[in-house]
């Protein structure tokens, strides 16, 4: 049995571990690319939202390369997400494609362990706990050095440089065994980042919150964390993986996190709406109390949670004086265009902080 | 003087407004609905909505604004739950709805936001209520009073929908004094499926259902379904949809397409909604799974001509006639 599952950014690295530690045979897909995003966007209803699209190319990919099991993440809504796997179950077997689907649903989470029991041959506790906390060590590892990259890249000392340290680092953790190693790993690529960087700080701190999965899919985003961080640009991103992952599968993180979300939102966004769109919420309030120069919200397009933080941003924006921009992504969005876009947004915070100072010094002047 | 709420007449006004207008009456305050959709709405939604946002909540920000300066209050329903079925709730464009109101820039009347959760029963249902009357300054016997009467109000509209009248004729039958047309049985049937929003309002649907009578088809829309028959047909899908509008549509599909073996079905969805290109993909399915009874997706928005839509549902009723003498 060859098991295939979507591509998220750097998710796949833990998945991967994962299945392999149990000695589940897995198919290996490229990361997303104008292939998966087309084929995609040809099956899928026009109106559903890139990440559906994106994960059902991946799956067509998959299945032509040999698959015969899918994995996907249940949910229990009001984000489409949820209903994902049935729909495109659904759509792959009206193509004529014949597999086995496992959904994994939070819900129903007794029906979910049976079918996994039923499919893969047993594995015993010691080697589940093994693979698990594996996987767990190579998520962790890979966003720990994703966010070091975001803030040394603002630094460093040639174009290009940090990128080239981190994906090896990526390469590296995927090939990685055991959890000492990954320490060390994560340790090397730190030392190595903080060696090629120049000791100033960064004019411009942007944070970028949205939607997880155009958050974390370098494809669909259009690389913008990248693009900022090599204009000299500090990039804080909302969500990773791990934290996902942590904030939803342990009740009382998943919890607190609620009861922080809501109190950050208070006054603009009173109630949970599904997907990310509180989280946005809450993210830009607080982003904007810590200080951060612009915020950019990436969201796929007729993403509905999204869009009701959408509506609401422009609010924060006035209240807190800081600049927000929404960027919504679809099959047919374009890089040069989202260049433009961040460029120009870019110079205007660099315009404002530099009005701001102008007119201190002039203050400083007249008092003086 | 009595208060004036205006209620705008969008989006859930068409599946619930007999309850929301017997509960407000009954604490003594006074109805104003904003008029019928039409061109300045639409004008007016466009500029104040987001631009991402789906057609349908571009009118409701439409028809609130064409409520400014004549009430005392706006009234903003938060449809979280209508009931007991575990997962299932509303769009998140519902649940945050008076959140999106609120923020708009404009000098808009006070908002009554009031918060519709029956996922735990009446009980919990009454909070809602409850705090809206407060803010009204009623006592808690008059609310519940009011609020047992709008439940009934409610249960009575909805057995006038299970016998096959259409939402607007049930309104003008109950709030203006019109008659109920006796309903002449075509020979063709269609089920013309999609939300109350999109299938009743008469200018973004091109009033589809008029059209369709004139070209000798009797509609079939899904609230005319009793919630009782809509329950059996949900073990036929794998998994519930999670909002409470789809499960209705989606199982009126398999309803008509099951039971009363309809000859073909009309998806009318508003362009840029979310659900819809769930619930429109797995009609399209389903349809074909049960032998191929013809299926056609209108989408409507802003730009939609009356022309248009004509033309693609004469096309529609013509194929299936030919089919049939064939």
């Amino acid at each position: 049995m060859y098991v295939g599952f979507p591509h998220m950014g750097n998710a796949h690295i833990g998945i991967r571990g994962l299945f392999k530690a149990l000695g589940i045979l897995t198919i290996d897909l490229p990361p997303v690319n104008r292939l998966t995003v087309e084929l995609g966007a040809k099956y899928s209803p026009e109106c559903s939202c890139l990440p559906f699209k994106t994960v059902l190319g991946n799956y067509i990919q998959a299945l032509e390369k040999g698959a015969d099991c899918l994995i996907m993440l249940g949910g229990c809504g009001p984000c489409r997400f949820g209903y994902f796997g049935n729909l495109q179950e659904k759509i792959l077997r009206d193509l004529g494609y014949d597999f086995k689907m496992i959904i994994l649903e939070p819900l129903d989470w007794r029906q979910t362990l049976r079918q996994l029991q039923e499919t893969f041959s047993p594995v015993s506790w010691k080697q589940l706990i093994y693979a698990s906390r594996l996987a767990w060590g190579k998520t962790v590892a890979a966003d720990t050095i994703e966010s070091f990259s975001h803030f040394y890249r603002a630094r460093q000392s040639r174009p290009g440089i940090i990128t080239g340290i981190y994906q090896r680092g990526l390469e590296k953790i995927d090939k990685a065994y055991d959890l000492a190693s990954l320490r060390t790993i994560v340790k090397e690529v730190e030392g190595e980042m903080k060696a090629a960087v120049l000791p100033f700080e960064p004019e411009i701190k942007i944070a970028l919150i949205g939607d997880i999965y155009t958050l974390i899919e370098p494809y669909v985003n259009y690389q913008t964390d990248l693009k900022l961080g090599e204009k000299g640009v500090q990039v804080e991103r909302s969500i990773y993986s791990s934290r996902w992952l942590k904030e939803n599968f342990i009740p009382w993180e998943k919890k607190k996190k609620r009861r922080k979300m809501l109190r950050d939102a208070k006054g603009y966004l009173k109630n949970m709406v599904g997907g990310h769109g509180l989280d946005t919420i809450a993210n830009a309030v607080r982003y904007s109390r810590e200080g951060f120069d612009g915020i950019i919200q990436i969201l796929p397009m007729t993403c509905m949670p999204e869009i009701v933080a959408e509506s609401i941003l422009p609010r924060v924006a006035e209240d807190y004086q800081i600049p927000i921009m929404s960027l919504a992504v679809d099959e047919h969005s374009s890089d040069t265009g989202l260049q433009t876009r961040l460029e120009a947004f870019i110079d205007l915070i660099a315009q404002r902080k530099k009005d701001k100072k102008d007119y201190f010094l002039s203050k400083v002047h007249e008092a003086s | 003087m009595k208060t004036k709420i205006g209620i705008p007449r969008a989006l859930a006004y068409y599946a619930y407004y007999p309850m929301w207008k017997t509960f407000f009456e009954e604490l003594g305050c006074e109805i104003v609905l904003s008029p019928e959709t039409n061109k300045e709405i639409l004008d007016l939604g466009v500029k104040e909505a987001v631009n991402d946002a789906c057609i349908p909540i571009k009118l409701f920000h439409g028809h609130v604004s064409s409520l400014q300066g004549k009430v005392d209050y706006i009234f903003l329903p938060r449809l979280i739950s209508m009931n007991t079925e575990r997962t299932v709730t509303f769009c998140p464009k519902f649940l945050g709805l008076p959140d999106m109101i609120a923020a708009l820039d404009t000098d808009l009347p006070p908002l009554l936001d009031m918060r519709f959760d029956f996922k735990k029963g009446k009980k919990q249902g009454f909070k809602g209520f409850y705090e809206i009357g407060k803010q009204l300054k009623h006592s808690y016997w008059a609310i519940k009073k009011a609020f047992q009467n709008a439940l009934h109000a409610q249960y009575e509209y909805e057995k006038l929908l299970a016998q096959r009248v259409t939402v607007q004729e049930a309104l003008a039958y109950l709030y203006e004094g019109k008659e109920l047309s006796k309903p002449v049985d075509y020979s063709l049937k269609f089920a013309v499926l999609g939300y109350p929003y999109a299938v009743h309002d008469r200018f973004l649907s091109v009033d589809i259902i008029n059209q369709l009578r004139k070209m000798g088809v009797t509609p079939l829309t899904a609230d005319m379904v009793s919630s009782k028959r809509l329950a059996a047909q949900a073990q036929k899908l794998p998994k519930d949809l999670f909002w409470t509008f789809s499960n209705q549509v989606i199982r009126a599909a398999l309803y008509y397409l099951d039971e009363e073996k309809v000859d073909g079905i009309i998806h009318v969805t508003a362009f840029g909604c979310g659900p819809d290109a769930m619930v429109d993909k797995l009609i399209e399915l389903e349809a074909k799974a049960r032998g191929h009874v013809p299926f056609i997706s209108i989408s409507v928005d802003e730009h939609t001509g009356e022309a248009g839509v004509q033309t693609r549902l004469e096309a529609f009723v013509d194929m299936i006639k030919l089919r049939r003498e064939q």
